[in-house]
């Protein structure tokens, strides 16, 4: 045959062959809402054949061969379908997969497939939260995961503290790091505009984690952004407008008569002290208490004239009443994105502004977001992710501690400016509105930049080079005037601080990646280079002695006397990092990281260590003995080192600080040592083994995962107290060992599914345990100066622990009362049993003060276009965890000075001879030795009730909008707990979580 | 044929990637090795490491001050810990003084027994001070001999003379400790670990140690007159304090001759003519007056100080001193006259009058004096001794408001009618003789709303000429020589125009009495009792704490006890605590 038959011949066959074999399959897709889903993949069963719906989620395959059986159709977000080709129109529902197998889940320095993710990985998308007046990510974070700990902080603008997992370090920073946008970030997360973000991915275990090596002991939240999607280009806008309040359970102050009658009180138990002393046998003799129904006498135990004056007058006035307000917060936000062919683009603007519950307590913020990604070859890709933020928390807020503490028979000037600085003349008492009276200017700017290259290197299928710069520039210009009537300026007639500061990090990553398939093997490698520089310079000029203060903190110079500090530091890092990945028939699943970093802050010959890790993963129910079940199951485990470098700068060195001294008037700087320098400082590093179970049953109706890890952590950083004989009162050291152990289980459920209604719940929980293994080596196995015992959890309270309440007055008498105690004061247990309570055999380990466990669950019911959720998170200390020394609310002080002169809290009554109390001490008391008085935190929060409502399709076609959400929300409506004073979580703390109730709305064109 | 020129093909292609390939991956590698692992290296910004900080003379000049600048901090004002303050130079708990404001609470040792505890902050203050202050000069001594020999080209005198300042700072600190504590942890180096076995050295290796710095000290310290600076240390000051631990190790001998080198040599005398500032509120005054005057500590024609700490105003390194705040009487608190407006309506600021005078300032009534210190100690000279003039000790006070019928009457309780006032606070807390020589009347620079705010910036004795008399009388009395240790309280009692004391009338406690005359607020009176062996005893005999008499003092008190956190933290060596105290022994 010569070429031109041959041709012929090939026509031919093709021509016939697809006369006979060929045929076309037409249909739609929808989604569970039988709304179009355009976009989806439509595949012929074991061929290549096949299409893409267009955006009526309709498509038609004109080339379907004969043997082809089956259509595959498959969409991000949704179950895979297979459906029988049949004649005629096909018609396909896929169901929202609850899984999200196919989810891209961000790892660090690169995305992967959550099927195909070995490490505990926890994903949380933004927009599936329900709508809430959120301030920052870390607030919207809270209970969501399992295993993050959010502990909400008051005040207007407060961050939250957070914490994942166990405490792994002694004293060593237990922050998470946080990586935004694939940058490690140093900035305040206030800076972030929760609008602008997409997910959260929280990083958890050694290996998940390890990419971030020396960092990540303490986990890693990786925050992505938002990026334009559509092609048509989408408008948003989203407002809320509400009302903070304090939570349900607020702090009573004693009011005029209990604050009069206690000072009778204290004089009067004075004097039983006195008769106490004399050893009697009987109440012969026994001094009587003065009649606390005469006025005038009542009023003649007050400190001044003032407050006996509007004692016998009846006046009282509230001080934590007069300092609160109902404060508003709202939020007004505009987004606009899309993307065309090669570009993507999505910019925002958001304004914010926030009151405290405490009258002055105020934060606003300007944002501005834009992040723009564009394809400028094949195989070029250019992103630039920028970001502004301007923070405003001027103001001086006013004082908790001071209003706690104000006398309610004080004369009341509020209102007028010829106030008392000092409340009945007494310095323990400023005027609690005083802060009004501060010129203070704090302004926060943070800019950050990134911008990434990435090359798709041509021709080498699967490898990309990825180069990212970041600077992120953060100023603070904090001033402060406080005038002659305030505590602050009283002593000098008028300070005034000027005090900007500035902070620049870069970052720049270099990476590169390789992602093929072979078969049914995958494979997925990444190398990283990536260095750190971050500096920070800060000036404090101070000034006082001002004649005129007019021009406050603008004119340094009008006072007399000025005094400057400067600050500056750098610090470094540097990281190595390999990561492979390979996996067969995506059933069996293997990672390896390696990963080497150095820290400038550690000593000269341990700035690096290097950390690896291994994991591995198993889809059992992909095996063929499960069969098809419907039913889902990956095995995880885990298996690596992460080091924690949470002690800052310069830790190595021994510092000097300087004092002024002024021999003769003329100053003179004096220097001295102030810290003891470690120079064999090195990375604290914590080996950890997870195991996770991934479950999905009755087709996903139940799903969610399980965790069990155990965590060991050697070269423990601690801050070590030592003897002060040595100089120094502690020293950064690394020693001994601590372990972690702990569970985490997520339960996602939809309990009801119909087209109609909707109730979906979510269950986590988290516990945590952790113990130190051992302490300096050798014989020591309690510290009981730091208070560390092996065996026991850091979080150790050593303390006497009080046995049967207050010594009575009958115990006295017959002689059963220990030597030096007297009745009204607490009886603690005598370990040793030698009548005598010392603190060397009588202390003991009373209980700890991390919580046990964390529970929360999430209910989101929908019916029609109404969403209804509500939020419970709940922390828990079991017996004798989350403890508290409550001594400052619930308990006379112990300091009698500041008993005598300033108010207190009225939670339990004080003991007196008659009144039979026995949780509480005395109105005056003595103790030659005393404990703490602890409190369990342990609360359960009703901690988000939101109600929504969606415009249907119709009406938003008829106003041409793309969606439109009504919804009012409450934050922390109510808090169940057992805890004395403002509100567990805030514990001690005068700046207690507010509630809020906020109604708002989304719109989107 | 076709595969021959696809392969060719191939080939090229294959080049021109590789390189590319090679390329790319050799940029990122560039990139790495011009990025030196050297950034790690750290320096200190914006602090000295002490390496470096003490390698010149300039440098050595700044630990010296910050040695001065601890010792104010820790013993001569409350910028550290006002309780410390007011026990120590207030000699609260002791003969001399009791805390009048709340004679019957918890805090400032009303009360022995419940306040002196190994978890009593006020004392673990104390205790830290000290052992902060050794190892400042420690570090410094350390520094000096291993800064660079040319430093001191030029200057070779220089070297020794830091080196006797720090160590007479060293000495200082021990000297306060061992005569508190007892047998306490002896530190001469400097310790550069996580040391946790401190043991308690005995008192004869102490007192060695001590005798070594201050011997040292004498010899290479400046004379007066050559110091680099008013406040700073000369030959005097070592004596002084060598002659007190001599006094303390049973060296009356050797205690003599060292003060006898302070009180021959270096041009010292008391002085007896008024000199310097003379403002006198008052109307009357006298050399005693001028001694405690604002300005007149650090005059070169005083020369009778010693050493003094500095505390000057409005200006950085200054500091206000809480002599008003500490040692005299609330009388604002004190509420209305009789006929029911403020007793004191106080001067008149920006319109308002404020309820504080001048001339008193803003006192908080933490130190009332005894009655013993407050008259009885006066008795034999009531009228002549100038340091109980009616402008030295304010016994009498006046009601001070024109609104009143009883403006500018003498305040007196019984004005008031029977069962509406409180005894207590009237004669413990509002009114009591109040010692001027702590205050500086009509002379405050700061807070004109509360008349000073209870400080002033006069300069304060930590030395004074008349203590070292003082000092070599007892010693005389240890050997029984009564007559020159006549002869040196006279010297002191002469100046203060009190009849001399006869020979036959010296005893140790006639000398503690002539130290309470002379030193009230000075010294340190719980060291001195408890040096002459008369702490129990005299504190029982005239502390008249009148709710808890001698304020509830305990046979072991005569030691302080030893902090339970230096206990507690010393894991690897135990620190018995001083006998008495409850875990003694445990």
């Amino acid at each position: 045959m010569n070429k031109k038959q041959l041709l012929l011949l090939l026509a031919f066959i093709v021509i016939i062959s697809s006369a006979i074999a060929q045929r076309t399959v037409t249909g739609t897709v929808t989604d569970d809402m039988e709304s179009p889903l355009p976009g989806a993949a439509v595949i012929v069963k074991g061929t290549t054949i096949g299409t893409v719906t267009d955006i009526n989620g309709a498509f038609s395959i004109t080339n379907v061969p004969e043997t082809g059986e089956t259509l595959v159709i498959s969409f991000l977000g949704m179950r895979t379908k297979e459906v029988p080709i049949s004649e005629g129109q096909i018609n396909i529902q896929l169901e929202a997969d609850l899984m999200a197998l196919d989810e891209l889940v961000v790892v660090g320095y690169g995305t992967m497939k959550k099927s195909d993710l070995t490490g505990a990985v926890q994903r949380v998308t933004m927009e599936d939260l329900p709508p809430q007046a959120n301030i920052n990510v870390i607030q919207a974070l809270q209970g969501y995961t399992a295993g993050v700990n959010v502990q909400s902080t008051g005040g207007a603008g407060a961050e939250p503290d957070l914490s994942i997992r166990g405490q792994t370090s002694l004293s060593g920073s237990d922050e998470p790091l946080i990586v935004l946008n694939g940058i490690i970030y140093n900035g305040s997360i206030n800076d972030i505009n929760v609008n602008d973000v997409e997910t959260i991915d929280v990083l958890k275990d050694a290996s998940a984690a390890a990419v971030y090596g020396a960092r990540s002991a303490n986990g890693v939240l990786i925050i992505t952004t938002k990026k334009g999607k559509t092609a048509k280009p989408k408008v948003t806008f989203n407002a809320y407008y509400g009302v903070q309040g304090m939570t349900n359970n607020p702090m009573r102050v004693m009011n005029a008569e209990e604050y009069a009658i206690r000072l009778v009180d204290y004089y009067y138990q004075q004097e039983l002290y006195q008769w106490y002393y004399t050893n009697p046998t009987g109440e012969a003799g026994k001094p009587v208490r003065p009649d606390i129904n005469d006025r005038n006498l009542v009023s003649q135990s007050l400190r001044t004239q003032e407050e006996k004056d509007n004692y016998v007058a009846g006046n009282s006035i509230d001080w934590v009443d007069e300092i609160l307000q109902p404060a508003p917060i709202q939020q007004y936000n505009l987004s606009y994105s899309g993307q065309s062919e090669r570009t993507s683009y999505f910019v925002s603007g958001s304004y914010t502004n926030e009151e405290g519950i405490r009258k002055n307590d105020k934060f606003s913020r300007l944002t501005f977001y834009g992040n723009i990604e564009t394809k400028v070859t094949d195989w070029l890709k250019l992103g630039a992710v920028t970001s502004y933020s301007r923070g405003d928390y001027s103001g001086e807020a006013t004082d908790l501690n001071d209003a706690r503490h104000a006398s309610p028979l004080a004369d009341n000037h509020i209102g007028s400016p010829d106030y008392d600085t000092y409340l009945t003349g007494e310095v323990y008492m400023p005027y609690p509105l005083v802060n009004i009276y501060t010129d203070n200017s704090d302004i926060r700017n943070n800019l950050n930049l990134l911008a990434t290259a990435e090359i798709a290197i041509p021709k080498l299928k699967g490898f990309v080079w990825k180069l990212d710069f970041s600077d992120n520039y953060i100023t603070r210009d904090l001033n402060n005037f406080w005038p002659v009537t305030h505590p602050d300026g009283a002593a000098s007639r008028g300070r005034a601080e000027k005090h900007p500061y500035t902070q620049q990090n870069l970052l720049f990553n270099n990476i590169f990646s390789y992602v093929n398939s072979f078969g049914d093997h995958d494979v997925n490698a990444t190398l990283l280079y990536s260095w750190e520089n971050r500096t920070g310079k800060e000036t404090i000029a101070n000034a006082s002695q001002f004649d005129n203060p007019v021009l406050g903190y603008n004119s340094l110079q009008l006072g007399s006397i000025s005094s400057n500090e400067s600050y500056a530091w750098e610090e470094n890092n540097l990281a190595y990092m390999a990561r492979v990945g390979y996996t067969y028939k995506s059933r069996y699943l293997l990672t390896g990281t390696i990963r080497r970093d150095g820290f400038s802050g550690f000593g000269p010959d341990n700035k690096f260590a290097t950390f690896p890790s291994i994991s591995g993963g198993w889809v059992l129910s992909e095996e063929g003995f499960f069969g098809s079940s419907g039913m889902y199951l990956k095995l995880r485990a885990s298996y690596g080192l992460n080091g924690n470098q949470g002690i800052g700068r310069y830790s190595s060195f021994s510092r000097m600080t300087d004092e002024p001294y002024a021999y003769g008037g003329a100053t003179n700087i004096g220097v001295y040592p102030s810290s003891l320098g470690n120079s064999g400082l090195k990375w604290e590093k914590t080996a950890s083994f997870n195991i996770g179970i991934d479950y999905g049953f009755m087709d996903d109706r139940i799903s969610g995962s399980l965790e069990v890890y155990q965590a060991q952590t050697s070269d423990v950083l601690v801050e070590r107290a030592i003897p002060i004989s040595t100089g120094y009162e502690n020293v950064w050291t690394n020693i001994g060992g601590i372990d972690n152990n702990g569970v985490e289980l997520g339960i996602n459920t939809v309990n009801i599914k119909n087209s109609f209604f909707n109730w979906t719940s979510n269950f986590q929980f988290s516990l945590n345990k952790g113990k130190i293994t051992k302490l300096y080596g050798g014989e020591s196995d309690a510290d009981i100066g730091n208070s560390w015992f092996v065996g026991e959890p850091i979080s150790a309270i050593y303390d006497y622990k009080v046995n049967g309440g207050i010594w009575t007055e009958e115990e006295l008498y017959s002689g059963q009362i220990f030597d030096n105690w007297y009745p009204g004061q607490f009886r603690y247990h005598d370990l040793n049993g030698d009548g005598i309570i010392e603190p060397t055999n009588d202390r003991s380990i009373i209980g700890y003060e991390d919580p046990l466990y964390r529970f929360s669950i999430n209910n989101v019911l929908s019916y029609k276009n109404f969403t209804f959720s509500f939020f419970i998170n709940a922390v828990q200390g079991g017996k004798n965890y989350y403890m508290q020394d409550n001594s400052s609310v619930v308990n006379v002080d112990w300091n009698a000075d500041t008993f005598y002169r300033i108010n207190a809290s009225a939670v339990r009554p004080y003991w007196t001879p008659d009144n039979g109390v026995n949780n509480s001490t005395g109105a005056y008391n003595t103790p030659v030795t005393h404990g703490g008085v602890y409190e369990s935190r342990s609360f359960v929060r009703l901690q988000n009730v939101t109600l929504s409502y969606d415009l249907g399709q119709k009406t938003l076609d008829n106003l041409n909008m793309q969606g439109l959400r009504f919804y009012i929300s409450s934050r922390n409506p109510y808090t169940w707990t057992k805890w004395s004073g403002w509100d567990p979580e805030s514990g001690t703390s005068n700046n207690p979580v507010m509630r809020n109730v906020t109604v708002g709305l989304t719109l989107t064109l | 044929m076709i595969l021959i020129f696809n392969t060719k093909k191939m080939k090229k292609y294959i080049n021109i990637y590789s390189r590319m390939v090679i390329a790319l991956l050799i940029v990122p590698l560039l990139l790495i090795s011009s990025c030196n692992e050297d950034v790690l290296d750290e320096t200190p910004l914006d602090f000295l490491a002490s390496e470096v900080a003490y390698n010149s003379i300039a440098g050595i000049q700044q630990g010296i001050t910050g040695l001065h600048w601890s010792v104010r901090r820790g013993w001569y004002g409350d910028a550290g810990n006002q309780d410390a303050f007011a026990i120590m130079l207030g000699s609260l708990g002791t003969d001399l003084a009791f805390h009048g404001e709340n004679p019957g609470g918890n805090r400032k040792l009303v009360n022995y027994e419940a306040e002196l505890t190994s978890e009593n902050g006020q004392f673990t203050f104390m205790w830290n001070s000290s052992y902060t202050l050794i190892s400042r000069a420690n570090t410094l001594i350390a520094g000096i001999e291993n800064a660079d020999e040319e430093i001191w080209t030029g200057d070779p005198d220089k070297k020794n003379e830091y080196l006797a300042e720090a160590r007479f700072f060293r000495a200082w600190a021990y000297y306060f400790l061992s005569s508190l504590w007892g047998e306490v942890p002896l530190v001469l180096e400097v310790i550069d670990y996580a040391k946790v076995d401190f043991v308690r050295a005995s008192m004869e290796q102490i007192f060695q140690a001590m005798e070594d710095d201050l011997t040292f000290a004498a010899a290479n310290l400046p004379l007066p007159d050559e110091m680099e600076a008013p406040g700073r240390i000369n030959q005097k000051a070592a004596w002084h304090k060598l002659t007190e631990v001599y006094l303390s190790w049973g060296k009356n001998q050797e205690a003599i001759n060292a003060a006898s080198k302070v009180i021959d040599g270096y041009g010292s005398a008391l002085m007896t003519q008024r000199f310097g500032s003379q403002t006198d509120p008052l109307g009357s005054g006298d050399v005693f007056l001028d001694l405690h005057a604002f300005g007149n500590q650090n005059l070169s024609e005083n020369t009778e100080a010693i050493w003094v700490i500095q505390n000057s105003p409005l200006v950085n390194g200054g500091y206000d001193f809480p002599g008003e705040r500490g040692w005299g009487p609330a009388y604002f608190r004190m509420g209305n006259t009789p006929d029911g407006v403020k007793a004191f309506r106080g001067e008149l600021v920006d319109g308002k009058y404020t309820g504080y005078l001048d001339i008193y300032g803003r006192p908080v009534a933490w130190i009332k004096p005894t009655n013993y210190m407050a008259y009885d100690v006066w008795q034999s000279d009531w009228d002549n001794d100038i340091r109980n003039a009616p402008h030295q000790i304010i016994r009498t006070f006046y009601f001070d408001n024109p609104e009143s019928a009883y403006d500018g009457q003498v305040i007196d309780f019984s004005l008031y009618p029977a069962g509406t006032r409180d005894a207590l606070k009237d004669t413990c807390q509002y009114i009591y003789p109040y010692f001027m020589k702590h205050a500086d009347p009509k002379n405050h620079f700061n807070n004109p709303q509360q008349s000073g705010g209870g400080r002033n910036n006069k300069d304060v004795y930590v030395m004074r000429l008349a203590e070292t008399y003082l000092l070599r009388a007892e010693a005389y009395i240890g050997l029984g020589n009564q007559a020159l240790a006549a002869a040196d309280i006279n010297a002191v009692r002469t100046r203060a125009n009190a009849t001399p004391v006869a020979p036959g009338d010296v005893d140790i406690d006639y000398l503690l009495d002539e130290r309470a005359r002379e030193l009230y607020g000075e010294e340190f009176r719980h060291i001195t009792l408890r040096r002459v062996g008369k702490f129990l005893e005299r504190v029982r005999q005239y502390c008249n704490n009148p709710v808890y008499p001698a304020c509830n003092v305990q046979d072991y008190n005569v030691l302080f006890p030893i902090p339970q956190q230096q206990i507690d933290l010393n894991i690897e060596a135990d620190i018995p605590q001083n006998s008495g105290y409850p875990s003694a022994g445990g």
